[in-house]
């Protein structure tokens, strides 16, 4: 039953809690409202990127301060506001609230829940605009942030307060890398910030569920904007996200931010800028997209110990038309990031997934931060894979070829095929070393080819179970010992014995009878 | 934009003022920088005052304090 008194005591409290508005107050007249646009005579005092308030409670961003009028952005009511309306200056710019009460929840870019679950009470709020930190803020990044997928941890890896940008064609997996990055960040004290711009509903809504099913949503947030957004929250979600990241990089605290993807950011800017009528440059886009870019994800950084040791790890993510990385926003990101995750669609419809060009991806600061055991085995790796693709061109062409370069193909292509990696299976620091110290040595000419996958498989699996205490006695901070290299070459090579001809090349069940006969 | 001419002041208010009122009000125009005051009676804003001078706008309406009460309990 609901009570009378009860909804007339909240009123009354509501009521108290009414702030009126200052009484002196700058205000115009709405002189022009279309397309989301609107232009504002009278605000003599208005300041750029202020936030101004129409009539009836809507809100609209000031972006252009001409001679005889303010040009503003819509964010709620384009149809509802009206000629001749009363737009106010409130003095502030765009603010989003910030909590720890925002993870788990799913926000639009100004901090309203869209998850219809309870209001978000925030006690603070932080500018979505914010310089990033000074030089003299900022420490060496030196902690790595491990995504689980081996293609990057061991030759593109990551650092905490890193920017790499994952740019590819679409359908190549490059949201995948980044929630295989946020899944993997369970039990790694790493607060993750999924800032999805213009995306399809529908998938943006298989993320969250792909969020919710593997318990990631504790710790992290997911600040959408829709393809059916206005542009300018979509234009604003990035910010606002990075806004949140802030707050918890301020209190010392680890944050991977993803953002879902800035390609669509920028469209959404050019769309403004057009309608604003600001000149328009390369592509259409205006003059300073590239300033949209740098100043966000210079606010991704790693703090020094004196200011708390925070950091922000941005992954960007970044959509090219037919791999054309030369194109306007890819090259503008690019210079941009400290590397990038260059995913081909070749690659991934020739079955290599994840599908990273190892040859085009980079990390520049990232090596420095890696963990010394897998610095230690995946040096040669990079070079290695490079002499195989060499190799395979030239095998195309189908002549002799003398034993030793057959031995080089075979090994690049079972070492491409230890890199394949379903998507959500993580594998941990250690199962890495393991993985990467066997397929480099001499125990893989044992396996027949195209059975690498099901052996990397399996061996992870016989290690768990007969040889737990080996895989705890690796130290991944450490460099790998000869003695434990021994001992784990060993393990493979007992696996490799007892699985050979049975386990490769069956029928799973054969493959599970064998195992019951190990035991 | 702002101009520092001589300005009128738009006063609008729900009923006529009385003496006192109307000098408190152009006192308080003059200390703005404004020559003239110009009325406006509009019973739509319940009560209280509204002024204009230039671009700047003190609202003291009864109406505009209902309605953002209106927006507060909705919320």
């Amino acid at each position: 039953m609901i009570d009378v008194k009860t909804i007339g005591k909240s009123i009354v409290e509501k009521v108290e809690r009414s702030e009126s508005h200052p009484d002196e107050r700058t205000c115009g007249r709405i002189i022009y409202s279309g397309d989301g646009i609107i232009h504002v005579s009278g605000l003599s005092d208005v300041k750029y990127n202020e936030l101004l308030e129409i009539e009836g409670g809507y809100h609209a961003l000031a972006l252009n301060l001409e001679e005889d009028c303010v040009g503003a952005v819509l964010f709620s009511g384009e149809d509802k506001v009206r000629y001749g309306d009363f737009v106010y200056t409130t003095g502030k710019t765009v603010q989003m609230p910030v909590g720890e009460e925002f993870l788990g929840r799913i926000v639009d870019p100004l901090g309203e829940p869209l998850d219809g679950l309870a209001d978000i009470k925030a006690k603070e709020l932080r500018p979505v605009e914010f310089p990033a930190p000074s030089i003299m803020d900022r420490g060496k990044v030196n902690k790595p942030l491990q995504t689980g997928i081996l293609a990057i941890d061991s030759m593109i890896p990551i650092g905490r307060g890193q920017r790499e940008l994952i740019i590819g064609d679409r359908q190549t997996g490059k949201t995948a890398i980044a929630v295989d990055a946020i899944l993997n960040q369970k039990n790694e004290d790493v607060i993750c910030i999924y800032v999805s711009i213009g995306q399809k509903a529908s998938s943006l809504a298989k993320i969250i569920s792909t969020l919710h099913n593997s318990d990631a949503m504790k710790y992290t947030c997911v600040v959408c904007s829709t393809a059916d957004d206005d542009a300018p929250l979509q234009y604003l979600a990035p910010y606002s996200g990075c806004a949140l990241a802030e707050y918890f990089m301020y209190q010392g605290k680890d944050v991977l931010i993803v953002y879902d993807d800035l390609s669509k950011h920028a469209v959404a800017y050019r769309t403004m800028s057009l309608l604003l009528k600001r000149p328009a440059g390369r592509e259409a886009y205006p003059g300073d997209v590239f300033y949209l870019h740098s100043r966000l994800l210079e606010r991704a950084a790693k703090l020094s110990e004196e200011k708390g040791g925070g950091s922000i790890t941005a992954l960007p993510i970044v959509e090219t038309l037919a791999g054309d990385i030369s194109a306007y926003i890819p090259t503008n990101v690019i210079s941009i990031t400290d590397g990038q995750i260059y995913l081909e669609s070749e690659l991934f419809n020739s079955g290599v997934r994840p599908a990273v060009n190892v040859g085009l991806s980079v990390s520049r600061v990232g090596g420095s931060a890696q963990r010394a055991a897998i610095r230690q085995i995946s040096g040669q790796l990079r070079v290695n894979l490079a002499q195989y693709r060499e190799l395979a061109i030239f095998m195309q062409f189908g002549s002799d070829l003398d034993a030793e370069t057959q031995k080089t193909l075979s090994r690049g292509a079972k070492m491409t095929d230890t890199l394949k990696q379903r998507q959500y299976l993580n594998y941990s620091v250690r199962e890495m070393i393991v993985l990467l110290a066997v397929s480099q040595s001499d125990l893989v000419d044992k396996v027949p080819e195209r059975k690498m996958s099901t052996f990397v498989d399996g061996l992870l699996d016989y290690l768990h179970i007969n040889y737990s205490e080996l895989l705890e006695s690796i130290d991944p901070d450490k460099k790998l010992s000869d003695e434990l290299k021994e001992k784990i070459f060993r393990v493979a090579e007992e696996y490799i014995d007892c699985s050979l001809g049975e386990a490769f090349g069956q029928p799973r069940a054969e493959g599970e009878e064998q195992g019951s006969s190990e035991n | 934009m702002k101009n520092n001419q001589a300005q009128t002041a738009k006063v609008i208010l729900a009923r006529k003022p009385d003496s006192e009122t109307a000098a408190k009000i152009e006192a308080f125009a003059k200390g703005k920088g404004c020559s003239s005051v110009e009325y406006t009676i509009d019973g739509k804003i319940i009560g209280g005052i509204i002024v204009y001078i230039g671009d700047t706008v003190y609202d003291g309406s009864v109406k505009s304090r209902l309605e953002e009460m209106k927006r507060d309990i909705s919320d």
